[in-house]
């Protein structure tokens, strides 16, 4: 009956087509809008995802790593005299304003980090280092912020919070959600930069010993500083991407976008195959006539409905593969996660075999006797 | 031919309702029909012949009666198991061939072949052998809509006979052709019924092919006057026929 599905198929190229569209488009919707709604959302969690850090400790509630409150820099000895814990440094993200040359001001995130630690330092450094954030007032800046702040280049100086910044180093790739920029610099500068008193940070970074339960020292962590929260990374990244989820509801509208995209699909898939069955009516009912069951006539449609599917995703992967490749960009990342390319391959199948159930319903009703009345 | 029943039909009766309008197009009907006989239905239109046929071929259910085909008793199979019986036990030749449009000659007859389950290697070098058996070895890769009418009336045929069934079906089989295409195609299925030990039961209209029947159960009313040899051959002869006997064997 293989031979019979896939003939029937392949020789109605218009409705194969038509099919194949409802289906390389929900394919292309789910990866992308999938892929853009993680890119995104990924933003959210940047500092805490490139960060050496095995725990994050912050101020009581915090909800947002972009969002955080001061604590004393004195707690960080209780944690360092942990055994197990390697490394505990302190940490700054704030707020602060940059005068810009044409008079202007700008909005910047200010992250401050010791130089000597590895934990919490610019990444994917393409210009310039981390050996200029020994420098006072170095700072390192994102290349496409470069415009926001002026059109910096190298050794340009502007004013963050009304003391002299110079640009030492630029990033590529490192967006924030919010889309201020970030000021990659020395904790000293850090502090003349976002207000932050001295003897405060925002954050302790905390490298643990190799083979350390992680969870276990969380714990001990949040025992002994019991003003703080005590996040193992991948908890404060999923808090932090939660925070802007929940706040902005970006979810829903990505979420429903792609059920539209699925809808669509599902439809013109549905519509094909329907339209399929009823062009070879009397097909079915020679079928039938001749000893075909409808648990067989069943299997030509679902078999079709893969076939479909199959050509389908493997078009659409490489328009997806296409479209990665060439539109993704920092400002609006798309970060397909190999789990997201199997839901959605899944998702396409699922939308075929649930349009196969249209044209089964009325092939299963065809009397075979039609084919013995002239 | 031995004098095993092949199919016993007692007391078939079927009626068609129409909103309040009712007709019995079946009245009763009694038939036997032996191993290796060849019978042919014939009758004005409305007699209940296509009627018949698909009731012997389960594709229709009576509305009373019994039905026997191969002993087994098929009055009362649900849909399933008239549709397995039909696979396993029942070849058609249909007026209209009902040939798959997109598929090769070969592949025609393999969807037969597919349905009872045979492995696809099994079923190409089966395909293939029924064709030749028709006359159509030269013809396996060719689409239906690439052979003559004739030809097609073959492949119908080859399809008919795949996984071996015990009674073979023919609903009008002469007429979408030429007199002598249809008639060349109804010895061929003659002949191979004869070879192979098949059952025919063949509905048709064409007096000029009566001289291949054994016997011609003539409907009437929905209800069967069965002809004698001699009033069949008298028939032909009336209707100008020129094939004898001897021809038609």
């Amino acid at each position: 009956m293989s031979l019979f599905a896939l003939k029937t198929l392949l020789n109605n190229r218009g409705k194969l087509i038509t099919a194949l569209t409802g289906v390389i488009f929900s394919l292309v919707l789910v990866n992308i809008q999938g892929g853009l709604y993680f890119g995104l959302i990924h933003k959210a969690s940047l500092l805490v995802d490139y960060c050496e850090a095995d725990i994050w400790v912050g101020r009581h509630q915090v909800e947002n790593v972009d969002l955080a409150h001061d604590i004393p820099v004195e707690w960080i000895n209780r944690i360092r005299g942990i055994p197990g814990v390697q490394d505990a440094v302190p940490y700054i993200v704030g707020s602060g304003v940059a005068s810009l040359p044409n008079g202007g001001f700008e909005p910047v995130w200010v992250i401050g980090t010791d130089p000597a630690s590895r934990m919490g330092g610019a990444w994917n450094v393409v210009e310039g280092g981390e050996k200029y954030l020994f420098r006072p007032d170095s700072i390192t800046i994102e290349r496409l912020d470069a415009r926001k702040l002026g059109y910096v280049q190298t050794n340009d100086v502007i004013e963050i919070n009304g003391r002299r910044a110079k640009v030492t180093g630029f990033t590529e790739g490192v967006m924030g959600f919010m889309t201020t920029p970030y000021i990659f610099t020395s904790l000293d500068s850090a502090h003349t930069y976002s207000g932050i008193r001295e003897g405060y940070c925002s954050y302790f970074l905390v490298k643990v010993d190799d083979g350390a339960d992680i969870d276990l020292l969380s714990d001990q962590i949040q025992e002994l500083v019991p003003s703080v929260n005590v996040y193992t990374s991948s908890e404060f990244s999923q808090l932090s991407r939660d925070y802007w989820m929940h706040r902005t509801g970006i979810g829903i509208s990505f979420g429903m976008a792609t059920v539209l995209g699925l809808l669509v699909g599902l439809l013109m898939v549905a519509q094909s195959l329907y339209a399929l069955a009823l062009d070879h009516v009397a097909d079915y009912a020679t079928l039938k006539a001749i000893g075909a069951e409808n648990g067989q006539i069943l299997r030509v449609v679902v078999l079709q409905a893969l076939v479909i599917a199959a050509i389908g995703i493997a078009i659409g992967s490489v328009i997806v593969w296409v479209a990665e490749t060439n539109f993704s960009t920092p400002l609006a990342p798309i970060d397909i996660p190999p789990l997201l390319r199997l839901a959605g391959a899944g998702l396409v199948v699922g939308i075929c075999l649930v349009a196969s159930i249209l044209p089964f319903q009325r092939l299963r009703r065809i009397d075979p006797a039609i084919v013995l009345q002239g | 031919m031995d004098n095993e029943c092949v199919i016993v039909a007692k007391g078939i009766k079927k009626t068609y309702r129409s909103g309040s309008v009712q007709s019995n197009v079946l009245q009763g009907i009694d038939m036997e029909v032996m191993r290796g006989e060849c019978v042919f239905l014939v009758g004005p239109s409305g007699s209940g012949k296509t009627t018949l046929l698909s009731i012997l071929g389960c594709i229709l259910s009576p509305d009373s009666g019994e039905l026997q085909i191969m002993d087994y008793d098929v009055t009362g199979l649900n849909a399933k198991h008239q549709a397995r019986f039909r696979r396993e036990h029942v070849g058609f030749v249909f007026q209209r061939f009902h040939l798959f449009d997109g598929l090769q000659a070969w592949e025609n007859v393999r969807v037969a072949l597919d349905l009872l389950g045979y492995p696809a290697r099994l079923a190409k070098a089966e395909s293939h052998r029924l064709l030749e058996l028709v006359g159509l070895s030269d013809r396996t890769e060719y689409r239906s809509s690439q052979l003559s009418m004739g030809q097609r009336q073959r492949v119908a045929l080859a399809r008919a006979l795949a996984g071996d069934p015990d009674l073979i079906l023919a609903d009008e089989p002469t007429a979408s052709l030429d007199a002598e295409t249809g008639l060349n195609a109804m010895k061929t299925l003659n002949q191979l019924a004869k070879t192979l030990g098949k059952t025919v039961v063949v509905v048709t209209h064409d007096s000029r092919i009566f001289g291949l029947a054994d016997r011609i159960l003539n409907l009437v009313d929905g209800r069967i006057n069965e002809s004698t040899v001699e009033q069949r051959q008298k028939a032909s002869n009336l209707a100008g026929q020129t094939v004898s006997a001897a021809d038609l064997r």
